[in-house]
């Protein structure tokens, strides 16, 4: 059964993709990630252009994450403040992502771009994972107890200026760090079609040290409107917004996701990301594997946009 | 899933009067893609008047319809520090989004390299117009590789097809040639041309316009998209927080 991608401009098996959507959508319900970073790739696998991936699974992060902000919105679990600060950011960060991507794309280097992306912070985080959860099981079985971190203790990031207070966060810091973050996030959002949870709570944790509470709800919110942004910058300069393509994997991510939040419980948390990091350096290799590899095909047609 | 074959019929009429001034008509000016799953096809029929005298050894028809022209480039990739990338490429000022060349025999049988170049008739001598200040070739001789690479792909996808039988005698002058288009084919004014080769000379061309129309909803989304894609953004985003919102109420926890 299969189904024409307006934007794409290709066919492509209507099962496939809603199989590829679940199963990312399990994934996430399974390890608690948004899974952008291995939709886009598995996308690009089918033959949708990598172009068209990554803006439409920008879009698809809108819809996903929307219901994550309106759970947090209701347990108040959402920063606003440090979520607005690190939207400006975002913002920033989108404008230059698109921009560079744009550029790139007339270049005829925007494949290339994703590529090289893909497998440099693929291969950071999932080596990262990996070790740590390895680390994990190895002091599970030996029964030490992991290195404790004290809370609250002053780093560099307290000696920067501009400072705000973040009642939320129970946090007097510059607001430079979250801008900085939120520009890096909005970049990557729009040339990996990714989210930027992965990089962006770890930062919120280890860096600007918030409480654990408000980190999923507070990153959700940037998400989805940086994701936003991301959509129309796509759609508008670039034309490569397939809303067929995000509408079939968000279906697909929802109904996994529910199968993957039950089945979580039954798994030890050390494993899940022993799995989830072995999935992503999987990923990781199959991008590199293709760069280096010759392709069967050297010739490629593209229709000349001019760069105004 | 669905299959929608348009076939639609256009009447191509030569007549040849005393002087050989043939004049031919199409019935139909417009093609209407309803589905893109499949495509269309388009049945040509022509046929002369019963004062020419038609002879299968030295008249031959050539038909070729051509789509509207776009720049595009091609690139070639190279083995940089390990890695593949785009490195060598052509542009090339207009390139028909599709061509199609049909004929009673080879073209290479029906006249002689000088008149099927003049004429641009087949893919073979098919001008794209390549841009000298949008070039990175690898040596001079490399154009011909490009250019050849240029009609492998689009043969690839279906969007240049060369039918050396494809015009076909039914009898009694009766003659017809059947064109497909692939999904992806671009809307706009095509071009028929019909072409009347007495031995190895044309002595006779006619050009007539059709308008390719794409319809059903893929087509009026992705045409959307090209024509507002500032507005089409925007609308994307609404229409994925309704999607999100839906999918939350249906899978709320209970």
């Amino acid at each position: 059964m299969h189904i024409y991608l307006p934007i794409a401009e290709i066919s492509v098996n209507l099962l496939l993709l809603l199989a590829i959507g679940g199963g990312i959508g399990f994934l996430s319900g399974l390890f608690g990630v948004g899974g952008g970073f291995l939709l886009t790739p598995l996308l690009i696998f089918t033959g949708i252009p990598p172009a068209v991936a990554v803006a439409s699974g920008a879009t698809q992060i809108v819809a996903s994450s929307l219901s994550g902000v309106m759970a947090h919105f209701r347990r108040r679990t959402v920063d606003f403040k440090m979520g607005g600060v690190l939207l400006v950011g975002g913002v920033f960060g989108s404008f230059l992502g698109v921009a560079l991507f744009s550029w790139l794309k007339s270049l005829g280097q925007a494949d290339l771009l994703i590529s090289i992306s893909y497998v440099l912070f693929l291969g950071i985080i999932g080596g990262l994972m990996l070790i740590e959860s390895v680390r994990a099981m190895w002091r599970i079985r030996q029964g030490t107890a992991p290195p404790s971190r004290r809370p609250g203790s002053h780093n560099w990031v307290h000696k920067m200026p501009f400072k705000m207070r973040f009642r939320a966060s129970h946090l007097y810091i510059s607001a430079i760090p979250p801008l900085i973050i939120g520009l890096l996030v909005g970049v990557l959002a729009s040339i990996m079609g990714v989210g930027g949870g992965f990089i962006m709570i770890p930062a919120m944790i280890y860096v600007l040290k918030m409480p654990t509470n408000v980190v999923v709800g507070t990153s959700l919110f940037q998400i989805m409107f940086v994701t936003a942004l991301v959509t129309i910058l796509h759609s508008g300069q670039n034309q490569t917004v397939d809303v067929v393509l995000a509408t079939i994997s968000l279906i697909g991510g929802v109904v996994g996701a529910q199968f993957g939040v039950r089945f979580s419980q039954r798994l030890k948390p050390e494993l899940l990301r022993a799995l989830l990091a072995a999935m992503v350096m999987l990923v990781c290799l199959k991008i590199g594997y293709d760069l280096v590899v010759q392709p069967e095909e050297l010739f490629q047609l593209m229709p000349l946009n001019r760069v105004e | 899933m669905f299959k929608y074959l348009l076939s639609l019929v256009l009447s191509l009429v030569l007549i040849a009067p005393a002087q050989a001034d043939l004049v031919t008509d199409l019935s139909k000016r417009r093609i209407d893609i309803n589905s893109t799953f499949t495509g269309a096809s388009l049945l040509l029929f022509g046929t002369f008047t019963e004062a020419f005298d038609y002879d299968p050894e030295i008249h031959d028809i050539v038909i070729t319809v051509t789509g509207p022209n776009k720049p595009m480039v091609l690139r070639k990739k190279v083995n940089k520090a390990g890695i593949w990338v785009n490195y060598y490429q052509q542009s090339y000022n207009k390139m028909p989004s599709y061509y199609s060349v049909l004929s009673t025999r080879p073209l290479v049988e029906i006249s002689d390299k000088p008149t099927l170049g003049r004429l641009g008739l087949g893919t073979n001598f098919l001008f794209f117009d390549p841009n000298p200040l949008m070039q990175k070739l690898p040596d001079t001789q490399a154009w011909l590789e490009f250019r050849n690479s240029v009609v492998r792909l689009k043969k690839n996808e279906l969007l240049y097809i060369d039918h050396p039988n494809g015009v076909e005698f039914v009898g009694n002058g009766l003659f017809r040639a059947n064109v497909d288009f692939p999904a992806n084919v671009d809307i706009g004014e095509y071009e028929v041309s019909a072409y009347l080769f007495r031995a190895g000379n044309m002595v006779f061309e006619e050009h007539s316009v059709i308008n390719m129309r794409k319809f059903g909803f893929s087509n009026q989304l992705s045409q959307f998209a090209n024509t507002y894609p500032w507005l089409h953004g925007v609308l994307a985003v609404i229409f994925a927080l309704i999607m999100g919102w839906l999918a939350s109420v249906i899978f709320r926890r209970k």
